[in-house]
C-alpha cells in the first residue's frame, strides 16, 4: 500500500484549514411581523410567507 | 455525461422513485397539502399536475357532454389509476378537485419553502393545491405587491359584480372589506373568507387569487398540525 513519504505538520495541516470558514446565511426582513427572516422561506416568527399562514407558530 | 438530463435521481431506482411520486401523488390529493424535502416537492409538481390536468380535462369533457359512456370519461380514470392506486382518492380527485380547479390553466400547485430539517438538515418545503391553500391575508413585500397590483383593478369589477348578484345585502359590507385587502393587504382572515364562501365567482378575484374554498378553516387546522409537526 502507498504510505507518505514525510511527516506531514500541524501547521501544514491548519494553514490548509484556514479557508474552511462559516459563512452568515442571507437575511431579509418579514414583511408581516419584520423580524429577520431567510430570504424566499417562511418566516419562523410569525409563520407567514408571501402573506400567506404556513405555520403555525406560537 | 448526464448533461442536461432533466429531473432528480432521488437515490431510487426508476421504479421505486414512480412509486415514491404515485405515494406523494396519492397524499397530496387526499389532503391536499403536505410537507416534505424541497427535492421531492418538485419532483412532484409537474407529476401531480399532469394527473390533475387529466381529470380537469376529463370534467370539462364530461360537463360538455362530448363523452359516451353514460358521460363517463373511464380512460381518463384508469390512466390516472396507473398512478393513483387509491380509488377513493381517484373519486376524490376526479369528483371533488376537477371541478374546482375546471377553470384553472395550470399551476394547481404551490411550493412554500420551510426550512432546514432537524436532524439531518435537509432543506424542507410544503407543497399544497392552490384552491385549498389559507387566504393572503398577512402584508406583502412591496416588490409583490407591485407586480400583483395590475391584475385587481381588471377583475374588480366581475367580483363585485359577481358578489352582489349572488347577494346584494351582502355585497355592501363585503365590496369595501375586499378593497381593503387589496389596498393594505393586511386584513384580518374572516374578513376575506367572507366574501369567498358567499360567492364562489371569487376564484377569478384577484384579491384572492388562490380563492379558499369553503374549507378554508379546515386546512389551516391542517396546516397548523402538519407544520407543527414539521417544526
Ligand atoms: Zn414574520
Amino acid at each position: 500500500m502507498p504510505n507518505p513519504k514525510r511527516r506531514h505538520s500541524k501547521s501544514r495541516g491548519a494553514k490548509r484549514r484556514t479557508h474552511y470558514k462559516a459563512s452568515a446565511p442571507t437575511v431579509a426582513t418579514c414583511p408581516n411581523c419584520s423580524s429577520m427572516k431567510q430570504p424566499h422561506m417562511v418566516c419562523h416568527a410569525c409563520g407567514y410567507y408571501n402573506g400567506r399562514k404556513i405555520l403555525n407558530v406560537d | 455525461m448526464r448533461h442536461s438530463v432533466a429531473g432528480r435521481k432521488l437515490k431510487r431506482t426508476a421504479s421505486h422513485k414512480r412509486a415514491l411520486m404515485c405515494n406523494l401523488a396519492t397524499s397530496l390529493f387526499e389532503h391536499k397539502r403536505l410537507v416534505t424535502t424541497v427535492a421531492k416537492a418538485k419532483e412532484l409538481r409537474p407529476f401531480a399536475e399532469q394527473l390533475i390536468t387529466r381529470a380537469r380535462n376529463a370534467y370539462n369533457a364530461e360537463k360538455a357532454g362530448s363523452v359516451g359512456n353514460n358521460g363517463v370519461d373511464f380512460h381518463s380514470r384508469r390512466m390516472v389509476g396507473r398512478f393513483i392506486h387509491n380509488k377513493a382518492v381517484l373519486q376524490e380527485l376526479f369528483d371533488t378537485i376537477a371541478p374546482v380547479v375546471a377553470e384553472r390553466p395550470g399551476g394547481y400547485t404551490r411550493i412554500t419553502k420551510l426550512g432546514n430539517r432537524r436532524g439531518d438538515a435537509a432543506p424542507e418545503a410544503m407543497i399544497e393545491l392552490v384552491d385549498w391553500s389559507n387566504p393572503q391575508d398577512g402584508r406583502v413585500s412591496l416588490k409583490t405587491r407591485a407586480k400583483a397590483a395590475p391584475k385587481p383593478k381588471k377583475a374588480k369589477p366581475v367580483a363585485a359584480a359577481a358578489v352582489a348578484a349572488a347577494a346584494p345585502a351582502v355585497a355592501e359590507a363585503a365590496a369595501p372589506a375586499d378593497e381593503e385587502v387589496v389596498d393594505t393587504a393586511a386584513e384580518a382572515p374572516v374578513v376575506e373568507e367572507a366574501p369567498a364562501v358567499e360567492a364562489p365567482a371569487v376564484d377569478e378575484a384577484p384579491a384572492a387569487d388562490d380563492a379558499p374554498a369553503a374549507d378554508a378553516d379546515a386546512s389551516t387546522d391542517a396546516a397548523a398540525a402538519e407544520g407543527t409537526s414539521a417544526e
